[in-house]
């Protein structure tokens, strides 16, 4: 503490200061940031989840699993159950055909990923996330048109489905006009949408004749960080049930 | 160019001009060199409540991110259990809340014996005590957002007390506390807590407005005891800007660090298990719809249990259903009156504590009820008081407090003795927890003899009898030191530093600092121990800044 300042002593504690405060303010920001970021909600693993239903021939009856023999061919309503996150719907179709495996593409990417085909009794039961991969809209405003209804079809989604020789119906997004080919894995029919339907993988206990929801396989649900997050998981992971909306 | 022009081309001076925040202009633009002396520290408790509060409306608003008044418990022991550093962010606000309580008072009673609500400061103390009832109503409202039992119980108390005002009962309880569901009782905690914050900030706004304007108040020596207390920038003060600043940035690495690391001290005391007092359990106790929740004793937060213990008085049962409000009335309403209006009754412009001696008196004497009701209701929570108990423990503080401060008083002006401020305002510390103590145990044993005379209650009303005795001399003598020591004023050289060593104590805890950011890095967020350790680390580091900032002081400004 003599009168004189040696300002490269000086310039030197101050540096050593200010670090220790970036130290500081560091470790803070480090809190604050973390902090801010909600925890995420959701599951870890995909859970193998069986279908229940309120058996139609039996209206008034408690939820029994589903009978895959017994569901609707080509359905004019629109099926959906949760899984796995109570915030994601899917569709369950049954065709009158087998559905063999095919290759979807991805147009925003222009990648391609394998379904794996229907299963069930004739392998002609598929299932699809039912959130619209344009922009989120949700069942019933995106639903399935069975052939009977494709008339009901804008012109050129009819077109777009003459021109792909399309026999077994659309999945169609009726806010902008996204239209999905439920038989090839959900691909891509129409635009806007930039991406197919993911498909949920199901497992077909031909014993029991019930079908269990196993995974999500293609690009990521719409609206959500993965498939497993964004959202609560279904209350029961062990069943879920399958409803008719009205339609 | 070169690198200096670079520097002088986008300097501050260059791009906004000289002094762009006109500091200079402003009435204090400098501050004596003994404020930021040892015991400078009483000058700076308003700026220790504005760092405390700047630090709960931050870490308010980060909570604020994830409360959720529909299911308040569980989205307290989400944010405690789960979000990351949540428990930092939770325990560190209910402890900043405290801190605040705690520096509001001791900031009020220092401007109370000092005489700082006089001319030309009468507005800036009626504002300051309504920011007392603000804090304190702020403080109500956030602890009964939790949602666990013990928010329940005061908001039952409150609940009742509101019901039980004449005519307006019904009306003013549905408007502070909802129509009775949960959720609609938990938006308004939400809600009226921010509402009383954001009046805070804008009465503050407007107290520290007046302070500016007024200027701070120099000390009682410098104004020569007598109001008007005003100080004029004289040639030898130094400028705000930078030695205040510097000052004011080191005083904030501290605050900043003790709010955030005595906090994690206790959460890691608790997570240990390790004794922590119910009254100040970082955590929330069980919900209270919990099956537990009856073995949870009944505390209200300890900042109104004054008022908690005054409710069990007999002598209110005269009022019936008013006796709640009565109480609160009466050990609640008639202070805060008395305080509101203290700068319109003592006009007299002596700013010395004895040469005001009943008005000095006064103070101490709520110092002492606050600290008397506030440790009975915690050693005999509910338990009912009839009139010769209450007499016998609040009655012998005011005979001996008037006497003393009259009789002293009147030494003082005979010119007896003179003694400083701040040893005066630190033996008043000591005399009022001394002697509060003590009297509450000369009081209770007193009671006891009341039940029966035998040897043990004797000789017990005499230990504590002398104990009490001996902290009023004690306190006595001390300000008779003082007072000596002010006579003989003794130079006392300053620590001396080299720049060297300065530099090489610095650099060690910069390593320091480092090591610990680097073990705050390792620890898991959502770990209530090492979230503690986190907290600990995160305090070590804001220290080690302020220390760094009180050498440069030292070495470099001579202070």
């Amino acid at each position: 503490m003599t009168g004189e300042v040696d300002p490269s002593r000086r310039g030197f504690l101050k540096t050593v200061i200010g670090l220790s405060a970036v130290a500081a303010v560091g470790g803070l920001g480090k809190g604050v940031v973390q902090n801010l970021i909600t925890p995420s909600v959701g599951l870890t693993n995909f859970p193998e989840t069986l279908l229940y239903w309120n058996d139609p021939s039996t209206p008034n009856s408690p939820p029994v699993p589903l009978k895959a023999s017994q569901f609707e061919v080509e359905s004019p309503s629109v099926w959906i159950f949760y899984y796995p996150l109570s915030d994601e719907p899917n569709f369950i179709i049954r065709f009158s055909d087998g559905v063999p495996p095919s290759s979807v593409t991805i147009d925003a990417t222009g990648a391609n990923y394998s379904f794996t085909g229907g299963v069930g009794p004739n392998n002609s039961i598929v299932s699809y996330s039912a959130i619209c991969q344009h922009l989120g809209c949700i069942p019933p405003i995106i639903h399935y048109y069975p052939p009977s209804q494709i008339s009901q079809l804008p012109v050129n989604v009819t077109a777009a489905i003459t021109a792909n020789k399309i026999t077994h119906g659309v999945i169609h997004c009726n806010c902008h006009g996204s239209t999905y080919d439920p038989f090839k894995g959900a691909g891509i029919v129409t635009h806007p949408t930039q991406r197919p339907l993911p498909f949920v993988t199901l497992k077909y206990d031909s014993l029991t004749d019930t079908l269990y929801a196993k995974k999500l396989t293609g690009p990521v649900v719409f609206g959500h960080p993965s498939d497993l997050t964004g959202g609560h998981a279904i209350p029961n992971l062990s069943k879920t049930t399958v409803t008719k909306l009205a339609s | 160019m070169n690198l200096n022009d670079i520097k002088k081309n986008f300097s501050i001076k260059n791009i906004l001009g000289e002094d762009p925040l006109k500091i200079e202009e402003l009435p204090m633009a400098t501050v004596p060199d003994y404020m930021r002396k040892k015991g400078g520290f009483w000058y700076w408790t308003g700026a220790l409540i504005s760092m405390a509060f700047i630090y709960q409306v931050v870490t308010g608003l980060i909570l604020l991110l994830y409360y959720n008044p529909a299911n308040a418990y569980v989205c307290t022991e989400y944010i405690l259990r789960d979000v990351p550093y949540g428990e930092i962010f939770l325990t560190t606000h209910l402890y900043g809340a405290y801190a605040m309580v705690v520096l509001v008072y001791l900031h009020m009673f220092r401007n109370y014996f000092n005489g700082a609500y006089k001319r030309p400061r009468e507005l800036q103390w009626v504002t300051g005590v309504i920011l007392l009832t603000l804090t304190i109503g702020v403080g109500y409202f956030g602890y009964s957002m939790t949602g666990d039992v013990l928010s329940s119980d005061a908001t039952d108390v409150g609940r009742g007390i509101a019901l039980s005002v004449p005519l307006l009962g019904k009306i003013s309880e549905e408007i502070v506390f909802g129509n009775g569901t949960n959720t609609s009782l938990f938006i308004r905690m939400l809600g009226l807590h921010i509402i009383l914050a954001a009046l805070i900030g804008a009465l503050f706004g407007f107290h520290f407005y007046l302070a500016e304007a007024n200027g701070m108040m120099p000390s009682q020596r410098m104004a020569n005891y007598k109001a008007p207390a005003v100080d004029k920038d004289k040639p030898e003060y130094k400028k705000w800007y930078p030695y205040n600043m510097v000052f004011m940035i080191q005083l904030a690495a501290f605050t900043f660090g003790i709010l955030i690391f005595l906090p994690s001290v206790i959460d890691a005391l608790r997570v240990m298990h390790m004794g922590v007092p119910a009254l100040f359990d970082p955590f929330p106790q069980v919900s209270s719809t919990s099956p537990l929740a009856p073995y949870v004793p009944p505390y209200p937060p300890w900042f109104l249990l004054f008022v908690y213990k005054a409710i069990d008085f007999k002598f209110f049962n005269l009022f019936g259903a008013y006796s709640p409000l009565m109480a609160s009335a009466v050990f609640g309403g008639i202070p805060l009156i008395y305080f509101l209006i203290v700068p319109f009754i003592d006009r007299s412009n002596n700013l010395h504590p004895l040469s005001r001696p009943v008005f000095t008196a006064f103070g101490v004497l709520a110092i002492i009820y606050l600290v008397i009701l506030s440790l009975w209701g915690v050693m005999a929570p509910g338990i009912p008081i009839n009139n010769t108990g209450v007499a016998i423990v609040l009655v012998p503080p005011f005979v001996i407090v008037m006497g003393f401060f009259l009789a002293f008083g009147h030494l003082y002006r005979k010119g007896a003795f003179k003694t400083s401020l701040v040893k005066l305002t630190g033996s008043f510390i000591v005399f009022v927890i001394l002697l509060s103590l003590g009297i509450f145990e000369l009081a209770m044993e007193l009671g006891n003899l009341m039940h029966g005379i035998n040897i043990t209650n004797t000789l017990s009303v005499g230990a504590y009898g002398a104990a009490t005795a001996f902290a009023a001399f004690g306190t006595m003598k001390s300000s008779n030191y003082a007072h000596l020591s002010m006579q003989t004023p003794n130079p006392v050289k300053g620590i001396q530093i080299s720049q060297k060593s300065v530099n090489f104590i610095m650099s060690i805890l910069f390593i320091i600092s480092v090591e610990i950011l680097w073990l705050m890095i390792q620890a898991n967020p959502t770990n209530l121990m090492q979230e503690a350790g986190f907290g600990m680390g995160l305090g070590a580091l804001l220290f080690i800044v302020g220390i760094g900032v009180r050498l440069y002081r030292l070495a470099y400004y001579n202070e």
